[in-house]
């Protein structure tokens, strides 16, 4: 349309004609009242009286001719009176006709009156004549043809207001037909404009609203489908790629593909959505079957042949030229401002899309880089680590020869700070990489049962040498999702605690079983406990409970921070009651999953009550278990 | 006497090793790089060979690959010292033909019973 279209202007052409329209018709119909008023008006006080006039004078002659006649045949005087009356009377409807007659009709009354006049001279000679002599009948006679004459010049003035009168009804009758006509007229034209402007406007207004309304809808639908496809996808891209790319230790190509997974995705941002989505899964792709699904999804998903330009208008240009656009501009002005608004706001959003994908790029690199960073450390710090052991405990073992009392104190020294470092170095290690959420992808279904036998298998050992006694009562199988390396770590943490914490002759009792729709794992000792008021900060790092520290049990103070943290990423919690030198015992909730067996009686695969550590080790303990095991962890508190 | 090759970096570790090693009752050879371990693997012909897994060059896990690759030196037994206790890194050696590992820092004793383990194993 053109430029200076507008929903405004629009309507207000169209109610200004429409306007016009209904004043013309109101015009034409009061025009035609006036006219058809003034006619009315020329024929009620002009017309009808001149008539009711002629006739008058009419009967007032008629009337003395019949009572003169009457008179002179018999000589009645009584007949005299209806004459004398009459002659009485003639002045006055013989004056009401010529004023009447004034300018219509003058010289048609002034005749009339001129014959009635002349009429009177010879009727009233003839009345002052004896009746029935010869004298009056002479008048009779001469007076006849001028009463003719009158009759004759009345019925003419008669007739001629007669006509006028018919003229006058006659036009009111043509003005009523050419109203109708016109205001049918008016009235057709306007409800032609009216309709006219209705489609108009409709064409105009609701056709590009109708298409702005789309437009958004689509876009609407482009941005959920771009929200919820891309963005977990493009997260779990990512934390495959961390892993693969932290997790090799020959991992040269993983890792510079993480590495430039989110530079890549940055630089992509501003071109079209999927090729960058695609791009950098791609490029994070350490798992290839993972990166090439998503390549593919992105590939045919719905967004690209139609909305892709426009819903995802990641390109701050890519918003020109699109289909809404082309609407936009064939719509008045306020549409198109519409248009350009919406265009706008979806051009912010693609915006702070495109930003919170840079953001979160560029966490991911951070958190790899701070991973990397971690791993290498751990590393670097594991070399001299190993020296300063190993020859520890070449000394220790009197290879160079032997040591006296002193030396092998101080050596022992050593060689418990070189342990105390070497369990720092791993749990900061673990923590950073629990932390760092890349486990979270490993959760599959396992059963709660085999890791907790797992466990109490592992700490077994240390609990026969320190005379500890281990119950167990696990019900199983309880099924649960998670990482199986993970809570082995947590039951590795829970069970060393319990064990390092608890003195010889206390025991330890290990339970797990379902409660409802919660796995549930509960470790009671009859240790140290935490005193009190440490108890808040219990998950803390590098907590370590006062009563530990002065009786010198060894830790990091990261163990049950680390439990804390693989629970919270399992949705799972943990919660710990502790009375100083009465015992600990420390609850694990974690969610079932969902493929869970109806129910796990006490009869089925369930392991005895009180089941004895030699029970327990009949299950077997992984390799892994054994890794993990193998590894001293620290007791935070009782 | 058992010949074992020890190849690592770390000077303190490579003497430490060969050190208890050679209390153990072995003759051992000890180089400092991965090349210098293929070389002397080809040419000394060791029983037992414990490589550590990061060293500059050839790493520890492409030299016990390129041993297991060459008939002359397949038959060679391989323990891999490793910093890293990923499941990955461990892995990563046994799919290279290494026949145990052991990560750092680890005790010397228990460095020599792995080998006396393996050893007795690959007799029997």
């Amino acid at each position: 349309m053109r430029r200076e279209s507008s929903v405004g202007r629009l309507l207000t052409r169209a109610f200004a004609g429409l306007v016009v329209l209904v004043a013309g018709c109101g015009a034409v119909e009061l025009g035609a009242v006036l006219v058809e008023h003034h006619a009315e008006r020329e024929l009620a006080t002009e017309v009808q009286p001149l008539q009711r006039a002629n006739a008058d004078l009419r009967v007032v002659l008629t009337d003395a001719q019949a009572g003169l006649r009457g008179y002179t045949l018999t000589g009645d005087e009584r007949m005299l009176d209806t004459y004398d009356v009459a002659r009485s009377e003639y002045g006055l409807v013989g004056d009401e006709l010529i004023r009447l007659g004034a300018g219509r009709a003058t010289a048609a009354a002034a005749g009339q009156i001129d014959r009635a006049d002349s009429w009177w001279v010879i009727a009233d000679q003839q009345r002052r004549a004896a009746p029935g002599s010869d004298e009056a009948i002479a008048y009779a006679a001469q007076s006849e043809p001028l009463f003719h004459a009158f009759v004759a010049a009345n019925d003419e003035l008669r007739n001629a207001a007669d006509e006028q009168a018919g003229e006058l009804l006659d036009r009111a009758d043509a003005l009523r037909w050419v109203t109708i006509g016109l205001v049918a007229a008016l009235s057709l034209g306007a409800a032609a404009v009216a309709i006219i402007t209705a489609v108009r406007t409709r064409r105009r207004i609701v056709g590009p609203l109708t298409a702005i309304v789309a437009e958004a809808e689509r876009k609407a639908a482009a941005e959920r489908g771009s929200g919820t496809d891309a963005g977990p996808d493009a997260t779990t891209a990512g934390g495959f790629g961390s892993w693969s790319g932290t997790g090799r230790g020959a991992g040269a190509e993983p890792e510079e593909g993480t590495r430039q997974g989110p530079t890549e995705g940055g630089t992509a941002g501003p071109g079209p959505a999927e090729s960058g989505t695609a791009g950098q899964s791609l490029a994070k792709g350490g798992t290839a079957g993972q990166g090439l699904a998503k390549g593919g999804t992105a590939g045919q998903g719905p967004a690209e042949s139609e909305t892709a330009g426009q819903g995802l208008a990641k390109g701050g240009t890519a918003s020109q030229g699109s289909a809404e656009s082309e609407a936009a501009r064939q719509g008045p002005a306020e549409i198109r401002a519409i248009a350009e608004a919406l265009d706008a706001a979806a051009e912010r959003t693609a915006e702070v899309r495109r930003h919170e994908e840079l953001v979160s790029a560029r966490l991911h690199e951070i958190d790899t880089v701070k991973t990397d960073f971690m791993s290498t450390v751990s590393h670097e710090l594991r070399t001299p680590l190993t020296s300063i052991s190993g020859y520890v405990e070449l000394m220790r073992d009197a290879e160079p020869g032997q040591l006296t009392a002193a030396q092998e104190r101080m050596l022992d020294v050593i060689a418990r700070n070189a342990r105390r470092l070497r369990d720092l170095i791993e749990d900061i290690l673990t923590l950073s990489q629990i932390e760092s959420g890349d486990f979270r992808t490993m959760r599959g279904p396992l059963d709660l049962a085999e890791v907790v036998l797992r466990g109490v298998a592992a700490v077994e050992p240390a609990a026969a040498k320190a005379l500890v006694g281990l119950h167990v009562d696990v019900r199983g199988p309880v099924t649960v999702r998670g990482d199986s390396g993970q809570l082995d770590r947590v039951l590795d943490n829970l069970l060393s605690n319990a064990v390092k914490f608890t003195p010889a002759e206390g025991s330890v009792t290990v339970s797990a079983g379902q409660r409802g729709d919660q796995a549930v794992l509960v470790i009671a000792d009859t240790g140290m406990g935490i005193p009190e008021p440490e108890q808040e900060t219990l998950f803390g790092r590098f907590f370590r409970a006062s009563n530990a520290i002065r009786q010198a049990v060894p830790g990091t103070g990261l163990g049950l921070a680390i439990v804390h943290t693989i629970l919270a990423n399992h949705d799972g919690s943990i919660e710990v009651r502790s009375t100083e030198n009465i015992g600990t015992t420390v609850t694990v909730t974690l969610p079932m999953a969902d493929l869970v067996p109806t129910s796990s009686g006490p009869g089925g695969t369930a392991r005895p009550a009180n089941a004895d550590a030699t029970g327990a080790r009949a299950v077997g303990s992984s390799g892994r278990g054994r890794r993990w095991a193998g590894r001293g962890t620290t007791r935070d508190g009782g | 006497m058992t010949v074992v090759l020890v190849a690592d970096d770390d000077a303190d570790i490579r003497d430490l090793v060969a050190f208890k090693l050679e209390q153990a009752g072995f003759e051992v050879i000890a180089v400092e790089d991965g090349q210098s371990a293929v070389e002397q693997a080809r040419g000394r012909q060791p029983t037992l060979a414990v490589l550590d897994v990061s060293m500059p060059g050839l790493s520890g896990i492409e030299v016990c690959r390129m041993l297991r690759a060459d008939p002359a030196t397949a038959g060679i037994l391989i323990i891999m010292l490793t910093a890293r206790v990923q499941e990955q890194d461990v892995e990563g050696g046994f799919s290279a033909g290494a026949d145990d590992y052991v990560t750092k820092p680890f005790s010397p004793r228990e460095l020599v019973s792995r080998i006396q383990a393996l050893l007795s194993r690959a007799r029997a």
